[in-house]
């Protein structure tokens, strides 16, 4: 598997995990309080840094236990660098994930016109995002099991 | 085979024939992965022309020995 | 000796819409900070304060409406298909990279809003950073029209 492969399984699993955790925080705290009291911005913080945290350490370690494994069988890593096929495979994840990058700016700046509060805007940001990541990957991983 | 193309290839045979060419050996001479040369001979990935020229040079043969495209009526 | 005539230079169908589309855009980003600049200076507000709200669903809807229109008297007199392989491959070819980009500039409006920065910040941010990423898509795209999809 290359590098780009691997961090494609990845962050299909670290993205939506961190969103489940985020939004559960997040939203069981909006159901006790007014919107405008719930303290959103920390837990934000540490969801991006655990998803690009997580995809980077991810890949990594994945790719270590790759090569241990091999050692240990005394067989050669399935490791190769990313050559043309992984990038047309990339291009068509960020074709595929715009569709919801494109919703998501859309509604944004419609709350942002109508002056909603900040936390209503950020968590429909945060879920476009998602959203995006893990449609764009899921194309991905289907172009590289399944052929485009 | 890939539902967006009808084009099929010999590569695997091709390979076999040529030494048992392993696909590592076919992958290094083309300039790609090992996971790309499994995922044409597959049919789940369509080469541009420039590596489908360049896979049938790695042969020695003729483009038209590695990759075939059917007769279609229309 | 027989002198070789050139072809005539043809546009596709997409890529005049695509020409289209670029102008356009530039139109209405120009026309938007024109609007907003000039409102920070009469109305003597600093730039955060300035009314954008406005100005910008004015832009938005107005460009959407002629960019609407344009396409459809285009196709209507367009005769045959809209699009072949190539221009489908060279819209793909653009669009992975606008889609790249605003994927980028979604990730920074996060950390803007993480960063409680102002909401005028956060929304031009996005605003400005969505059309650069459809400018730079749109632009590759009449480079691979004239030029070929780099390789």
């Amino acid at each position: 598997m290359t590098i780009s492969e691997r961090s494609v399984w990845v962050q299909l699993v670290v993205m939506p995990v961190t969103a489940l955790i985020y939004f559960s925080v997040v939203l069981t705290r909006a159901a006790d309080m007014p919107v405008k009291e719930v303290s959103w911005v920390v837990p934000l913080i540490w969801a991006m840094s655990a998803i690009v945290g997580g995809i980077i350490l991810g890949t990594i370690a994945t790719a270590i236990g790759t090569y241990a494994r091999a050692e240990a069988r005394g067989v050669e890593a399935d490791l190769e660098e990313s050559d043309v096929r992984d990038k047309e495979i990339e291009h068509l994840g960020n074709r595929k994930g715009q569709f919801f990058t494109g919703i998501g700016t859309f509604a944004v700046i419609i709350l942002a016109m109508a002056r909603v509060d900040h936390f209503w805007i950020a968590n429909t940001m945060f879920l476009a995002g998602i959203l995006a990541g893990i449609h764009g990957g899921l194309a991905k991983l289907q172009a590289y099991r399944r052929g485009f | 085979m890939s539902k967006s193309t009808k084009v099929t290839n010999a590569i695997r045979q091709l390979r076999f024939a040529a030494d048992e060419m392993t696909q590592a050996d076919l992958a290094e001479r083309v300039g790609v992965t090992r996971q790309t040369i499994i995922a044409i001979e597959q049919g789940r990935y369509s080469p541009s022309l420039e590596m489908a020229f360049q896979i049938a040079r790695a042969f020695g043969v003729p483009l038209d020995d590695v990759f075939q495209f059917p007769e279609t009526d229309h | 000796m027989a002198s070789e005539k050139l072809d005539p230079v043809e546009i596709s169908f997409e890529e005049g819409t695509t020409y289209g589309g670029l102008v356009l855009l530039i139109a209405s980003f120009l026309a938007y900070l024109g609007i907003i600049l000039t409102r920070a200076r009469t109305d003597q507000v600093p730039l955060v304060d300035v009314a954008w709200r406005g100005p910008m669903l004015l832009v938005v809807l107005v460009s959407g409406v002629l960019y609407g229109l344009g396409y459809l008297v285009a196709r209507l007199r367009h005769r045959g298909p809209a699009e072949d392989a190539r221009d489908r491959e060279i819209t793909r070819y653009g669009d992975s990279i606008s889609g790249a980009l605003a994927s980028l500039t979604i990730f920074v409006t996060l950390i803007m809003l993480a960063l409680e920065v102002d909401t005028f910040w956060v929304v031009h941010n996005l605003f400005l950073g969505s059309g650069f990423a459809t400018f730079v898509g749109t632009a590759a795209r009449i480079g691979a029209y004239h030029e070929g999809i780099p390789s």
